[in-house]
Formats: structure tokens, C-alpha cells, sequence
């Protein structure tokens, strides 16, 4: 890849990270965080953000973040106050902001009107007018990178830094070189290097390996103080470092070396009187007077005027500049836990995952010839091996660990979706997450966006009432849609709620039947009612509306999330709203399951879906007739669906006293009763996609291969209990 | 001035070559000395050291002390390292005869 283009893909990866966190400060400052650092990390997106997009030239995306910066600044300042009208203003600011970066990004142009149009509403907040200098830059605007201090209100702005840098032996001794160390630093910006040559000895008296020269360098340029130390990253400890910004005061920065720039003052100033230790004069040495060439030359042993690097006040000083690209105030350990990430190419992360999957395999396999072999447990073979299958499982589980990602990455896209539909539906609404910092596998974090953004649609589109039935109902004006995440028995559970009116169940049951999904005359539970939402075909909405579309209801959305091996549910209470739950696997790539026979086969159940295992009694079964038989289980009837039967795998189902049955349950908590001729074990199976692999098999969710390396299917459950409802109705 | 001695400074001068170069120096003391830089493509701070020490100890000595077709590469290491003046004050006369 070009490297430019590498970068500029960091750039825009970083942005939405930025932009992430430029939401999350405004949504929390929305909330009453009155908290300095807040402000100042929203500042800092912005500020990033701008920095980036002039290093690309991306014009629309400078003009905005510049406008958005100086809004910002005037809150960080104080002289803005956070008010709620102010930070609508900022969050629709911050889409925009969104907006043209994913514009830039594909080379797009930006959403100029809207952007302008909010530009000037921040205009208004900053107290900008239109007679401003910052209007007049307007049209014309060339982004100057400039350096901004972090903690607190603008200041003038840095431009240049006094290095101070003494190697010490050991940094030659490590190979490392203290002129490309200066030539490092010297592209950095304009840089005027001073040679401190006291210390070096007459040649009698030298040795070749120690150190004796020093350096300060006055550079002048756009960077920030971690970048200057990040020229000395590895020679930390070997050399005595000084960094000092010249606060304010530019010095004359285009003259040619030693020009129009007092250095020799600035370096009293810094040092206090009495250290001038400035030897560069060497060129005054004339062809045959030594004289000035002394001050280099004999001072064979140290100096007694103080060391050339004077230590002085930068503790306070480095503290203040430092986090320039981290978290303001916590400087140091922020930085520790920047620096602790690494971007890492999926594929590699993906293949890795592959490899421990054949790994787990490998390992089941071995453990098969070792009982085939017929060594006791307790043999050292055997010992080691389980000791290799626990190595083997946490190797798994610390490479699931990487790719699982809280999902705050998909959570944060919906503040903005709630804002576009209320905006759209004229209904006022709150948002309130919970347990963002819920991880789970990166494939499912992808592939709950879609359904979770229709889900979150239908709640305020369907779910909420208007404010007036709302004010009727004695509910206040604003609508709350509570959205939260968390692990729950090796799953993950992501709630959807909203306050609005709930199912309504009569009008539900009513286009069922219109729409002949159900029987007129059948009589449903309210629960099976409200499961009748995600029927393919079926809106409730009376008019079609243009937020959450025309019939693609929650039918997509719970095929997504079989698609993901999850369930979905829904419970409604009227007048008090609804909560729709979905649960999903952390991971795609790993399952625990049963293990069973069926005629000869061996198959691999989800051991999620089941409950319990039962061996039925032959008085608790009964036929319907047909195939179709029901069992009884603490007094309740459930199907008994032979597996044998609805895989093909027989024609006459088996005696349910000969099987074990599967006690399931199934998406709406529905149960059901898997008929297997025994249960093997319970094992964690490494899943193989048969659809990428051969295709789509009805009642088999993937594949799996065992320890005696024969391959073995894994039971799509809902299907299998579906297709035999289906076949129970027929029959019945 | 025919005695003087000219030595051809390697073309690293790295923090290998400072121990050499010393011992090399050491053995002309008090001899006029002139140093051809014309083959140096690098040039590091201990080398750096080794002659400025030795300019300074020739000054004392009194002896001529000088640097002839510096490589721009010489040149530019020392200007980077703040001592470019180094050679400039070995003005042809010093090194002529």
C-alpha cells in the first residue's frame, strides 16, 4: 500500500475513535459532567481531529473542526456556559463533524449546507460575528498546525523547544549515535545546535569511549513535546535529556545559522548567570593565537561552574505539555495505557483463531488414541494431555479475548440514531445505555449494528407514544429508550426498552388473522401474541412510516440474530412499555455442546438451548396421532420431536423409553423435547461453516470435527423444533 | 613545514574509530599535524571529541593543527553536531605551506 494512503487510513481510523470520544464527553456533559477533563478530551477530538485533516488538506473537514474548536474552546474557557441548547447544538455538530470525515474519507464532498448552516450556529455560540477576523479566514482558510495546551484555556501558542542532550558513554557503547540523534531532531523543525565542548580533555587525557560533549538545541517548529522526546525514546537513560518549551516569545526563525536570534541570552535566561558555557566559537580561532580555542582545551578535569544542563522547573513544565495527544491531567499513566495497544491486521487475529481451532482439534484427536491406546488415566500420557487440553483452553479463550470488543463501538451510534428519529418522528427521547464495556466477539459486534439500529427504530417509532398520549397517560413528554448489554451464562444479553404503550395486543392478534397468519379462531397465550411481531410480513405501524420502513420488520431482525446463533424475545407490558431481549454467543468460532448419537450418527447440540436431559417414561409420552407425540414434564406438555426422524436419518421414530430426551428451549422460550438414542459427552467444538463449506442444510446449524476426526453436525435447534411444529399442526 | 604529517581519517568515524584515531594523534604530539577528511562519509560525537581535543592540546603545543578537503559529508556531520566551524577555522593558510 502507498504509505501515504496507510496513513491516511490511520487518520480516518483514528477519527472515528475521536469522533467516539468527542460523543461520549458531550453526551455525558449533556448529563451535568461538569468535569475539566471531560471538556477537555471533547476539545481534544475536535482539535485531533483538525490537526489530522490539515496534514490531508481536507478543506471542508478543516473549515468545520476549526469553527467546532473555537465553540469548544469558549466552554473549556468558561466563557460559554454547557447548557443543554448549547450542547444539542454540539452533538448535531458532532454528526456533522461525522459526516465529513466519512465524506473525506471516500472522497466525497461534505453536507455543505448543513454543515455551513451549523458552522454558523457554533459562530453564534463563540460570540463570532461576521466582522470577525475567523470570518474573513472563512473563505480562505489554510489550516495552520498549531500547538494547544491541553490543560486549560489557550495560551500562546508553542513554537519552539530548547533540547538540552548529554550522552553519556553508554549510549555509544549501545551503538547508538549522538549526531543522528541531532539529525533527528533537527528535522523536526528549524534547529540551531550548540556544541558544549568544556568537558573535553586534553588528548592525554582523553579517553576514547567516555562522553564529554553536550548539546542544546533550540528548535523551532510545530511539534509537540512527546514528539521532540520521542527522538530520544531509546536512548532514554543514557543520556541527560532536557526539554523546554520557549513559551511564547518566537524567536526569529528564518535566518540562516546563529542569525537575528540571541540564543547565548536565552540560554542565561535558562541557565542563570554565571553557567555561559557557550563554546561554538571555535571559528575564532585564528590561524595561530590558542587563546580562544582555551575555553574548549584546558579543562582537563570538571568545570567548577555548574553542569551545563541545568536542571530547572521542568517537572511542571513537561507535565503541562505532555499529554498533547493523550488525556490531559493524567499524563503519565494515560500515556502508559496509549502506548500498551497495538493495531493488529485482522486477518492475522483471524488466522490465529484458526490455527488454536485446529489446535483444539489436534489435541481431541490425540486424546482419542490415547484412550484407543488404552493407557489408564492416571498414566503420565494422560496427565500431560489434560494438562495440554487446559493450556489448549486457555489459549483459546485468551485469542477469543482479543478479538472481543466491548460493544460500545456499536452503542455509540445510536445516541446519533435517536436523535435522527426523534428529529423525524417529533417525539422528544432519551437514550440511556448500560454496560457498554460488555465485550464480545468482533463478528457479532458487526453484525448486531443492523438489527440493533431497526430495533432501536421501532422502539420510538412504535414503541414510544406521541407527547400528547404520552401527557394523556400521565407519562412525562420524554421518552426513554434504555439500551444495555450484559454477559449472562457464557452468553451475551442485549436489552432493548422503551417506556411507550407497550404490545398492543388486541390490534396484533387482529392483522395476524387479517394478514392470515393465524387462525380467526386460535387462542394465544399474550406472550405467543407478542412473539407474532416477528412473523415475516407483519407491521403493526397503521401507516407506513418512513423511519422504520415499509414491512421489513422485526422478522430481519430476528433472522440476523439466528443468523448469529442468538434468540430474541420479547415481553410487553401495556401502558408500561416493552423490553426485547436478545441473546447471543460471545464467539462464532467456538460452541460447547452435547454431544449425541443418532442412528450411528454422532451430532453436536447447542449445550446453550438445553435445559435438562430426561429419560422419558413411557407413561409420560403420548401421541397425537401421526408422528406427533407430547411429553409430559412436571405436568406440563411439551413436543417430543425425534431428531432421527426430522434429519432423515429414519423413517420409524424410536421408542421414546430407548432415547434420551433434550429438554430445550427454543427463541420465545419455547420448549421442546429432543428425542437422541444416547448422549456422549459435553465438549467445546470448534465451529466449521457448512454453508462456506458445501451449503445450507435445513436443521443443521455447522459442523464440527471430533476427536476421532470424523466429521460431525451441529443441530440448527430452532429450525428442527419449527419444521416439527409445523408438521405437528399438519398432522394435528 | 615539510614534516608535517598528514593522516587520512578513515570514512566512518564512529565510536570505533575514536580509539585509533586517538592513538594515531597521540603519537604526532607535537608535530604539525594535518588531517585529510576528504574520504569521511560519517562522522560521530566520540570522534567528534577526539578532534576537538586534539585542536585544543595542538593550540597549547603550539603546532599547526589543520584539516584539508573536508568531504561535504564531514561538513555536514559537524555542522550538525554544532561544530562546523571546526574546519572552517583550518583556513588554507594554517595547512599550506
Amino acid at each position: 500500500m502507498d504509505p501515504l494512503a496507510a496513513i491516511r487510513d490511520i487518520f480516518f481510523q483514528e477519527c472515528e475513535e475521536q469522533l467516539a470520544e468527542l460523543e461520549s464527553g458531550l453526551l455525558s456533559m449533556e448529563e451535568g459532567d461538569q468535569d475539566p477533563e471531560t471538556i477537555n478530551a471533547v476539545f481534544r477530538a475536535v482539535h485531533s481531529i483538525k490537526g489530522g485533516a490539515g496534514a490531508f488538506s481536507l478543506e471542508a473537514l478543516i473549515r468545520f473542526a476549526h469553527v467546532f474548536e473555537t465553540a469548544m474552546d469558549e466552554v473549556r474557557s468558561g466563557r460559554l456556559a454547557p447548557s443543554s441548547e448549547v450542547l444539542k447544538t454540539m452533538l448535531r455538530a458532532a454528526d456533522v463533524l461525522a459526516d465529513l470525515v466519512r465524506a473525506a474519507r471516500g472522497n466525497e464532498p461534505g453536507d455543505d449546507p448543513r454543515a455551513a448552516a451549523l458552522a454558523e450556529e457554533l459562530k453564534a455560540l463563540s460570540g463570532v460575528t461576521g466582522d470577525d477576523e475567523t470570518e474573513e479566514d472563512w473563505g480562505e482558510f489554510e489550516f495552520q498546525p498549531q500547538q494547544a495546551s491541553f490543560d486549560g484555556p489557550e495560551t500562546a501558542p508553542q513554537t519552539g523547544y530548547m533540547v538540552k542532550f548529554r550522552p553519556r558513554a553508554d549510549l555509544y557503547a549501545k551503538a547508538n549515535e549522538a549526531a543522528l540523534l541531532l539529525r533527528e531532531l533537527s528535522r523536526l523543525g528549524e534547529a540551531q545546535i550548540q556544541l558544549h565542548a568544556d568537558d573535553v580533555p586534553l588528548l592525554a587525557d582523553l579517553a576514547p569511549e567516555a562522553s564529554y560533549l553536550a548539546w542544546t538545541v533550540t528548535l523551532i517548529g510545530d511539534v509537540d513535546e512527546t514528539t521532540v522526546r520521542e527522538v530520544f525514546e531509546f536512548v532514554d537513560g543514557d543520556c541527560e535529556l532536557e526539554v523546554e518549551p520557549i513559551g511564547g516569545a518566537t524567536p526569529a526563525a528564518g535566518g540562516d545559522e546563529g542569525g537575528g536570534f540571541d540564543l547565548s541570552a536565552l540560554l542565561a535566561r535558562v541557565q542563570g548567570d554565571g553557567a555561559a558555557i557557550v563554546t561554538t566559537d571555535l571559528d575564532a580561532a585564528p590561524e595561530t593565537a590558542p587563546e580562544p580555542v582555551v575555553s574548549v582545551a584546558i579543562k582537563p578535569s570538571p568545570p567548577a561552574a555548574p553542569a551545563p544542563v541545568v536542571p530547572i522547573t521542568r517537572a511542571a513544565t513537561a507535565q503541562a505539555e505532555a499529554p498533547a495527544d493523550t488525556q490531559a491531567g493524567a499524563g503519565g499513566p494515560r500515556k502508559a495505557e496509549v502506548a500498551a495497544t497495538i493495531r493488529v491486521d485482522l486477518e492475522r487475529v483471524d488466522r490465529m483463531i484458526d490455527l488454536v481451532g485446529e489446535l483444539v482439534i489436534n489435541q481431541a484427536v490425540l486424546a482419542q488414541r490415547v484412550m484407543e491406546a488404552g493407557l489408564a488415566r492416571a498414566s503420565a500420557v494422560a496427565v500431560g494431555l489434560d494438562e495440554l487440553e487446559q493450556l489448549t483452553r486457555e489459549i483459546q479463550d485468551s485469542v477469543m479475548a482479543i478479538r472481543a470488543q466491548p460493544v460500545k463501538s456499536v452503542f455509540q451510534r445510536m445516541p446519533r440514531l435517536v436523535r435522527e428519529v426523534a428529529a423525524m418522528t417529533g417525539k422528544p427521547v432519551r437514550l440511556v445505555t448500560e454496560g457498554e464495556g460488555t465485550e464480545v466477539d468482533k463478528t457479532v459486534i458487526e453484525r448486531i449494528a443492523d438489527p440493533l439500529t431497526h430495533m432501536i427504530r421501532n422502539a420510538i417509532d412504535h414503541g414510544l407514544e406521541s407527547p400528547e398520549k404520552r401527557a394523556a397517560a400521565g407519562k412525562p413528554a420524554e421518552g426513554v429508550v434504555r439500551l444495555s448489554a450484559a454477559h449472562r451464562s457464557g452468553r451475551i444479553v442485549i436489552e432493548v426498552a422503551d417506556d411507550g404503550a407497550g404490545i398492543n395486543r388486541e390490534r396484533v392478534k387482529a392483522i395476524a388473522i387479517e394478514r392470515g397468519l393465524i387462525a380467526p379462531e386460535a387462542t394465544l397465550s399474550d406472550e405467543e401474541i407478542d412473539n407474532l411481531i416477528f412473523m415475516a410480513g407483519f407491521s403493526t405501524a397503521s401507516e407506513v412510516s418512513e423511519v422504520s420502513g415499509r414491512g421489513v420488520g422485526m422478522d430481519v431482525v430476528r433472522r440476523s440474530i439466528q443468523a448469529l446463533g442468538g434468540r430474541i424475545n420479547i415481553t410487553s407490558k401495556p401502558g408500561k412499555g416493552s423490553i426485547f431481549t436478545m441473546s447471543l454467543p460471545l464467539t462464532l468460532a467456538v460452541l460447547d455442546g452435547m454431544v449425541v448419537s443418532v442412528q450411528d450418527q454422532t451430532l453436536v447440540a447447542p449445550i446453550t438451548a438445553i435445559v435438562e436431559t430426561l429419560q422419558p417414561k413411557a407413561e409420560d409420552v403420548h401421541s397425537l396421532g401421526g408422528h406427533a407425540r407430547v411429553i409430559s414434564i412436571r405436568g406440563g406438555f411439551v413436543p417430543l420431536i425425534d431428531v432421527g426422524m426430522a434429519l432423515g436419518y429414519r423413517a420409524e421414530p424410536l421408542l421414546a423409553t430407548q432415547g434420551v430426551a433434550l429438554l430445550i428451549e427454543g427463541e420465545g422460550g419455547a420448549r421442546a423435547a429432543l428425542l437422541v438414542d444416547a448422549i456422549q459427552g459435553q465438549r467445546q467444538v470448534v465451529i466449521k461453516s457448512l454453508e462456506a463449506n458445501y451449503r445450507q442444510v435445513p436443521g443443521v446449524a455447522a459442523a464440527t470435527i471430533l476427536g476421532d476426526g470424523r466429521v460431525a453436525l451441529i443441530l440448527d435447534i430452532d429450525t428442527i423444533v419449527a419444521v416439527s411444529r409445523g408438521e405437528m399442526r399438519k398432522a394435528g | 613545514m615539510s614534516d608535517r604529517h598528514t593522516i587520512a581519517l578513515v570514512d566512518t568515524l564512529d565510536v570505533n574509530a575514536a580509539g585509533p584515531l586517538t592513538q594515531t594523534l597521540l603519537k604526532l604530539r607535537g608535530q604539525p599535524v594535518s588531517l585529510d577528511a576528504s574520504q569521511v562519509r560519517r562522522v560521530g560525537g566520540q570522534c567528534l571529541q577526539v578532534l576537538l581535543s586534539a585542536r585544543a592540546t595542538w593550540a597549547i603545543d603550539g603546532q599547526a593543527f589543520g584539516i584539508t578537503a573536508p568531504s561535504t559529508d564531514f561538513t555536514d556531520g559537524l555542522a550538525l553536531m554544532g561544530a562546523s566551524r571546526l574546519f572552517e577555522a583550518t583556513s588554507p593558510s594554517l595547512v599550506q605551506d
